[in-house]
């Protein structure tokens, strides 16, 4: 059956003006899934979301939200054929016209492609070879392929997506047909990438080679590797300019968690390392047994391998970097004009009791600069996502590893809170996500990009939350806005940010547009002859909130709810916290899809609230 | 309720009174648990101790705090950092000093929200094995009243919900993992809740063995509690107009004082109440 847009529109018709009922179908809900979901809310549509865990969840979201229109903004798995058949399905798919297989994104990394793509295809039964009816382009980075995931790929699907929705409200499209004989479809067949195929081979591996490999495996599956007789998946490589070693690799140095190994022509930094094939358990099963596994997901580098680098040197980096060279930092510094921009850029954003200690070093040493304005920029892919999850996992015991690293982070956004000789501004690029999105909020200016995702809520990880947003946020959108925010667990778009005051100011989704537009407006703040009656408003704002309620009484009474997530004693403690924790760093995959995601299970709105707890696995 | 120990912290600069202290006190037992002393140098060390020690920063339960330390006034600095920095309102902090020249009892009580004043002549071995075994209980009892009235206000916000009267109890019923000793089940209507996180089957074969043995009537309405062999232990209400029949089953590794078990049984009551009240989302 051939579908014509024509079609649609009468299905479309039946429904209320202009407004489509759009099912995505997704693998998990991750950030494509969540930008595709608040644009297309955006637009007005009727979204339901149904995580892909089997054929027969999908057959029942179908038949109970009877959807005009199927999006699948990130499908691993196939669409059971009476779907499609029935139901105009677009999958997104990351590559260019052509493109086919379960491995676009790393054969374009690993083939060294200068262009890659998205393109918007109808569903068929062969995989990615049905009609197509949007294309993107754009050119490729020298950075891995959850970077090209969430930057480009992400942005060139959601506007092929959301020009797919307008060619079908515009009836007068008729999607392409996959055909190789045309020129511009360059793209091909290619097979899945099995780790043979991804194997450095450190004898004769140049570094721009090995870069390339781990790049186009990172963040998944990873590069299986050997260190000291040991298997382990690589990621977060860095190329190092200054440092050579004997032995092609060998560790030559640490740094902040990651391991540098000597190339043929150089060296090379990795920050990650995941241990190979260890038995996964359920958590209960975990709780029950007692057993003490080994760490088996993604951890610092020198965290994995522990006492084997006793002997490795450590190499020291300024904590207010501002050298140009290649090598492994997460936390830099540039001044241009009076404005400074702290660049602090976590694996993941995700932010360990250390890493917090180290920015809030950093941080202090930027605000001693004699500069007027300082700029938060966050990391490349995150703004932040608040504590290190995984670290506290891996910590012997996670309770007082939460408790360290949520001070940490309360530290440093405190001590932005307070900054009295400056003006300060988080501009954020990437996403962020829990205390991560509370944070920014800590500056004087929030300016973020158009297409940016925050998700300012705890309730997922069974958290209450601290990082002083019960000050910051009510402060910003008013307490029912920010009760609103936090107890339905749903990301948030920057136009809605702005409209209910979360954010200032919109910046541009293209990066350069972004980063010019940004230095710009801090620029012109540092510069501008209000400058000093503005930083006298802040203090001024500062004190009279401060005699009204203290910020110590803020985290105290933050604290009081997170002591009970961690550690309560007195019923028995939360479950939820430790629970949501190890199913998010096991990557295990919920039961159910949550419902507050899943509209088709037809809930009440105004009662949505129920639904907050942690989902069950 | 889920203690094992008591954790205690005490913070003097002189090393001999920490020494001398930690020795009397390593034999004190109250409810037949013993201590876990945490020692700290200073009101710094103490600080660090607090932001990095998940026990002592979430249930402590006596802090004995010199005051000249740092400074005159270090130990009621973090007496203040304690209450009003964490918000840790339920440790019971006795302020000992040396010099009370310094730190005069009626200005300190004034001042400070502090439950007890002593010299550092008068701590005898007595007066600290009294001190730690009334400032247990008073721990415990506040820290049980508190955390029921909790249960109960969320059990109340539910609303009727059936999800969030269970969202409500989830950090009563489940399971974590430093807490394997003293597992817990709820039991409403013969079905186990959270069932998934523990094994259901074994919660409803000790209610039933736990029902054969005497129980302690804790009002003419048929609720009851029963104390059975390794720390077992439930509460019983029984079914009416307005209770669904709820059990609540758990191992303590001290036997809880009346009060406590009233306390437990109002929150028992209370999920009897609101799980009869409660309806399922369609």
């Amino acid at each position: 059956m051939i579908f014509r847009s024509s079609q649609i529109i009468r299905d479309k018709e039946q429904g209320e003006n202009n407004k489509m009922r759009i099912l995505l179908i997704s693998s998990s809900y991750n950030g494509l899934c969540q930008r595709a979901h608040v644009e297309l809310d955006n637009l007005g549509h009727d979204i339901s979301i149904t995580l892909a865990l089997s054929a027969d969840d999908v057959r029942r979201a179908v038949a109970l939200f009877q959807p005009n229109l199927i999006l699948c903004p990130f499908l691993k798995e196939k669409i059971p054929e009476d779907v499609y058949k029935k139901h105009q399905c677009i999958i997104l798919h990351p590559g260019i016209k052509g493109d086919r297989g379960p491995s676009s994104l790393d054969w374009a990394i690993m083939n060294g492609e200068t262009e890659w793509g998205a393109t918007a295809l109808q569903a068929v039964e062969e995989m990615d070879a049905g009609d197509i009816w949007a294309t993107q382009n754009f050119p490729m980075r020298l950075a891995s392929k959850a970077s090209h995931y969430r930057r480009e790929v992400t942005q060139a699907a959601i506007k092929g997506m959301l020009e797919t929705v307008q060619r079908i409200e515009d009836r007068d499209f008729t999607p392409e047909p996959l055909d190789y004989s045309k020129p511009e479809v360059r793209g091909q067949l290619r097979p899945l990438v099995k780790q043979k195929g991804r194997a450095i081979n450190w004898s004769t591996d140049s570094v721009e080679t090995i870069v390339r490999k781990i790049n186009a495996g990172d963040s998944a599956p990873g590069v299986l590797d050997t260190i000291n007789g040991e298997d382990f998946y690589l990621y977060g490589v860095h190329e190092e300019s200054q440092m050579r070693g004997w032995k092609p690799g060998e560790i030559i140095a640490k740094r902040h968690g990651a391991i540098c190994r000597a190339a043929v022509d150089g060296a090379v930094w990795i920050s990650h390392l995941r241990r190979k094939n260890i038995d996964k358990l359920p958590f209960y099963k975990r709780v029950l047994s007692r057993k003490h596994s080994p760490l088996d997901f993604k951890l610092p580098a020198t965290m994995v391998l522990g006492e084997a680098l006793n002997e490795v040197p450590e190499s020291p980096i300024d904590p207010l970097y501002m050298g140009a060279e290649k090598t492994f930092k997460e936390i830099w510094y540039e001044e241009v004009n009076q404005v400074g921009y702290l660049h602090f850029d976590f694996h993941n954003g995700a932010m360990s009791t250390e890493q917090c200690q180290r920015l809030l070093e950093s941080y202090r040493l930027a605000v001693k600069r004699p500069t007027k304005v300082v700029v938060l920029m966050g990391g490349t892919d995150f703004w932040s996502n608040g504590v290190h999850l995984n670290f506290i996992e891996a910590a012997e015991s996670p309770a007082d590893e939460s408790w360290r690293n949520i001070n940490a982070i309360d530290d440093v956004v405190y001590e932005i809170t307070t900054t009295h000789s400056h003006l300060t501004v988080s501009g954020v690029w990437g996403g962020a996500g829990a205390g991560g999105a509370m944070m920014p909020l800590a500056a004087d200016y929030v300016w973020a990009r158009e297409g940016c995702i925050m998700n300012p809520h705890y309730k997922t990880m069974g958290l209450y939350g601290s990082e002083y947003w019960t000050y910051l946020l009510p402060r910003r959108v008013g307490p029912g806005r920010a009760l609103e925010l936090t107890e339905i667990p749903l990301p948030i778009g920057m136009k809605k940010a702005m409209a209910i005051g979360m954010i200032d100011e919109i910046l541009p989704d293209d990066y350069t547009e972004f980063q010019q537009q940004l230095r710009g407006k801090a620029e012109a703040l540092a510069n501008s002859p209000d400058y000093e009656t503005l930083l006298a408003q802040k203090r001024k704002r500062r004190a009279s909130d401060d005699a009204s309620k203290p910020l110590a009484a803020y985290r105290a009474a933050e604290l009081q709810h997170m002591r009970m997530n961690f550690y309560g004693k007195f019923y028995g403690g939360e479950i939820s916290y430790h629970e949501a924790r190890y199913n998010f760093v096991h990557k295990v995959r919920p039961k159910e899809t949550a419902a507050y995601l899943a509209k088709h299970l037809r809930l009440d709105i105004s009662r949505f609230a129920e639904l907050r707890q942690p989902l069950t696995y | 309720m889920f203690f094992k120990e008591w954790p205690v912290l005490l913070v003097d600069d002189e090393p001999d009174v920490l020494a001398v202290s930690k020795l009397a006190m390593k034999n004190f037992a109250v409810y037949g648990l013993p201590l876990k002393i945490y020692t700290a140098a200073s009101k710094a060390d103490a600080i660090r101790l607090l932001n990095d020690n998940a026990e002592v920063a979430c249930s402590l339960a006596v802090a004995f705090l010199d005051v000249v330390m740092e400074n005159d006034k270090a130990g009621l600095e973090l007496c203040d950092y304690i209450r009003n920095d964490t918000g840790n309102k339920l440790t019971q902090i006795f302020i000992r000093t040396g010099q009370p020249g310094l730190a005069p009892e009626r200005e300190v009580v004034d001042k400070y929200d502090i439950n007890g004043y002593f010299t550092k002549v008068e701590a005898t071995e007595d007066k600290l094995y009294s001190l730690v075994k009334s400032a247990v209980r008073q721990y415990l009892s506040s820290g049980m009243a508190l955390a029921t009235v909790e249960l109960l206000n969320n059990l109340m916000a539910a609303g009727g919900a059936r999800q969030k009267v269970l969202y409500a109890v989830s950090s009563v019923g489940g399971l974590s993992a430093d807490q394997t000793d003293t597992p817990r089940w709820l039991i409403v209507e013969d079905q186990v809740l959270f069932s998934e996180e523990v094994d259901g089957q074994k919660g409803l074969s000790l209610r039933d063995k736990l029902r054969t043995l005497p129980t302690v009537p804790l009002n003419p309405f048929g609720d009851n509690y029963v104390r059975g062999e390794d720390g077992y232990q439930m509460i019983e209400v029984a079914k009416s107009a307005t209770k669904s029949a709820t059990s609540y089953l758990f191992k303590t590794c001290f036997t809880p004082p009346e009060h406590i078990v009233n306390l437990m049984h109002s929150f028992v009551t209370g999920l009897a109440i609101a799980w009869r009240q409660s309806k399922e989302d369609e």
